[in-house]
């Protein structure tokens, strides 16, 4: 039943390639790379217990070093350059986590927050290589497809397949991780620390290794973003990225894995109604953020499981945090 | 002006910043002791001040009915948010999350209300100008606020360390649990400890308007000073974060002379550097 549907959905994604015309197909995109970019915040928070104030840190890096390599080495295939930028937010990222690894709870929030604000400034600064406020145009040739011949695709088709096939690629990586003997220890760390540690496990080791998969993963979406935008500028570090993503996080739900997908879809379509009315649509994400931790803390995806259960179908459920024994 | 009173004057100017820095973060240290969460939306409180200077201005009220008027208001309002978003049955994170929410509602306010450019406060007509010292002339405005943010920081010293208040406040942060078997109640305690520090950002924002003028970016750049302060200066007492506040004021003041361009980069590198070698903060103790 579940392969089924996971194959169905699949489908239809393709399909949408094809069913949606121009400006949605755009929406669509969007909702890609963002959904798996509140989906690396959620690995982080939900498998770690770790929430990151600057999670849109490797995000930026990624989408940076896409339009520095693009501007700098003119004539490099588009996804080598992808492969590049992917590179660089690994490597940030790793730096970052063995910074970060033995903070937790509000101080591990608030020194990725002054991490992201430290890059926010060299964006801004160093001029010669970011061009500052102005920020970067990204120059590359739309992504070809294997086996499809040239120009039968759009551009936007194009972007969007290949957006598509990277989120599928990364969301089955980070899924075939959490089977693995470390992605189980990760949920042992999280549920009991101590207890992993008296086991044997190298805790910190563990930490590392989540914290750097989140980071790429969040670097996969930077670099799709970049691809897609067309422009990058300092923006990409200010804390308006990481409240959306905290927002699609919330409101997807933050117990399953994949369920920010679905707070990806809310938000970009609350952003696209939301904007043409006002330009402090934010303001309202922010009340409504506050109304989900209140009173839906499990997101939209406890509205699955309540009515799965309703009808005698559980679904499965990754137990939320006790975040009182963080403090 | 000679190469020395430069300097002079630049250490003044960091003197003064350092002390309202103080004042802004000594709220900060007494709630995050308290509360132990790290409150992001802190820097709102302050940025608030200096907009109701601005709105008190506009009303013809002027600038000492703000002076008065912000820290009571904000007293208020950082109690009730306290007793309903933040009180001790939430959660660290949604504790965490709240007050994140809780900045972007007040930027987006702010950016509603009195739009994107800086706004300046005209200070108040007693204190214009400047006065005549030993080599050099300087704005009577700063010495004032120099003068007021020294007697406020030590009035707020004198009450943590030697009354029975100060008492109960830094024995619900050692330990709440102990303090309440004891009979404190410490559910009023955080409503009282919170309301002081979102009125002492207040009182810091309206005083410092003149000076720095209200900006609505300045929450965020406020923010990452006041926890540079409270987390290297540790949290419960008051004299680190002084101590930090103090050193801060003077390291912007000159690093703003020789290296303008890069030098919050080094002051974020440094503080993230710190902390990694030193989790516990320069002057806090090892858990």
């Amino acid at each position: 039943m579940r392969t089924v549907g996971i194959f169905v959905v699949l489908i239809a994604a393709v399909l949408f390639a094809f069913i949606l015309e121009g400006g949605r197909l755009r929406l669509a995109t969007e909702i890609l790379y963002l959904g798996l970019f509140a989906v690396s915040f959620n690995f982080l928070f939900n498998y770690m217990g770790l929430l990151s104030f600057g999670h849109n840190a490797t995000y930026g890096v990624a989408a940076y070093a896409f339009a520095i390599v693009a501007a700098r080495i003119p004539g490099m295939p588009v996804y080598a350059i992808g492969v590049i930028a992917v590179a660089a937010s690994a490597l940030i990222g790793f730096l970052g986590s063995l910074l970060f690894v033995r903070l937790k709870g509000g101080y591990f929030a608030l020194m990725t927050m002054a991490f992201c604000q430290l890059l926010f400034f060299c964006a801004l600064k160093f001029y010669g290589l970011t061009r500052g406020e102005d920020g970067l145009m990204v120059l590359v040739q739309t992504p070809e497809l294997p086996f499809v011949p040239e120009g039968a695709l759009s551009n936007d088709q194009s972007i969007y397949l290949v957006t598509l096939v990277a989120v599928i690629v990364c969301c089955a990586a980070l899924q075939w991780f959490l089977l693995t003997p470390i992605g189980r220890a990760t949920i042992l760390v999280k549920a009991n620390e101590e207890r992993a540690r008296f086991l044997g496990y190298n805790v910190p080791a563990i930490k590392v290794v989540v914290m750097t998969l989140s980071a790429t993963v969040a670097g996969v979406a930077g670099t799709l973003f970049a691809l897609f935008q067309g422009l990058v500028s300092p923006g990409v570090f200010s804390f308006a990225p990481v409240g959306d993503v905290i927002f699609m996080a919330l409101l997807g739900g933050t117990s399953s894995l994949f369920a920010p997908f679905a707070g990806a879809v809310g938000f970009i379509l609350l952003e696209d109604t939301l904007a043409g009315i006002t330009s402090h649509w934010r303001l309202i994400i922010a009340l409504l953020s506050i109304v989900l931790v209140l009173y839906l803390p499990g997101g939209l995806y406890s509205i699955y499981l309540w009515i799965s259960r309703r009808t005698g179908k559980p679904g499965v459920e990754v137990k939320p945090l006790d975040a009182r024994k963080e403090a | 002006m000679s190469g020395s009173t430069i300097l002079l004057v630049q250490s003044l100017h960091g003197l003064v910043y350092g002390f309202v820095l103080f004042l802004i973060s000594s709220g900060l240290a007494v709630t995050m002791g308290i509360l132990r969460i790290t409150n992001v939306a802190h820097g709102s409180f302050y940025m608030m001040g200096a907009y109701a200077a601005v709105l008190m201005a506009a009303w013809q009220l002027g600038f000492w009915a703000a002076l008065l008027v912000a820290p009571a208001i904000l007293f208020a309002v950082g109690g009730v948010l306290e007793r309903t978003l933040l009180s001790e049955h939430r959660s660290h994170f949604h504790q965490l999350l709240l007050t994140f929410c809780l900045f972007f509602i007040v930027n987006e306010l702010v950016l509603l209300g009195f739009g994107a450019a800086a706004l300046p406060v005209s200070t108040p007509s007693v204190l214009q100008g400047s006065i005549e010292l030993p080599g050099f002339t300087y704005p009577v405005y700063r010495l004032f606020v120099l003068a007021v943010a020294i007697l406020v920081s030590a009035l707020l010293l004198v009450v943590i360390s030697r009354t029975k208040m100060g008492a109960i406040v830094r024995a619900v942060v050692a330990d709440p649990g102990m303090a309440e078997a004891v009979g404190i109640n410490t559910g009023m305690t955080r409503f009282a400890a919170f309301g002081v520090g979102a009125a002492l950002a207040g009182f810091a924002g309206v005083i410092a308007s003149p000076i720095y003028q209200a900006d609505p970016t300045m929450a965020a750049t406020s923010l990452l000073n006041m926890f540079i302060v409270v987390i290297l200066g540790g949290f419960g007492s008051l004299a680190g974060p002084l101590i930090i506040s103090l050193l801060l004021g003077q390291l912007q003041a000159f690093g703003i002379m020789y290296i303008p361009n890069y030098f919050i980069i080094l002051q974020l590198a440094v503080f993230i550097g710190i902390l990694v070698i030193r989790p516990q903060g320069l002057l806090g103790e090892a858990q």
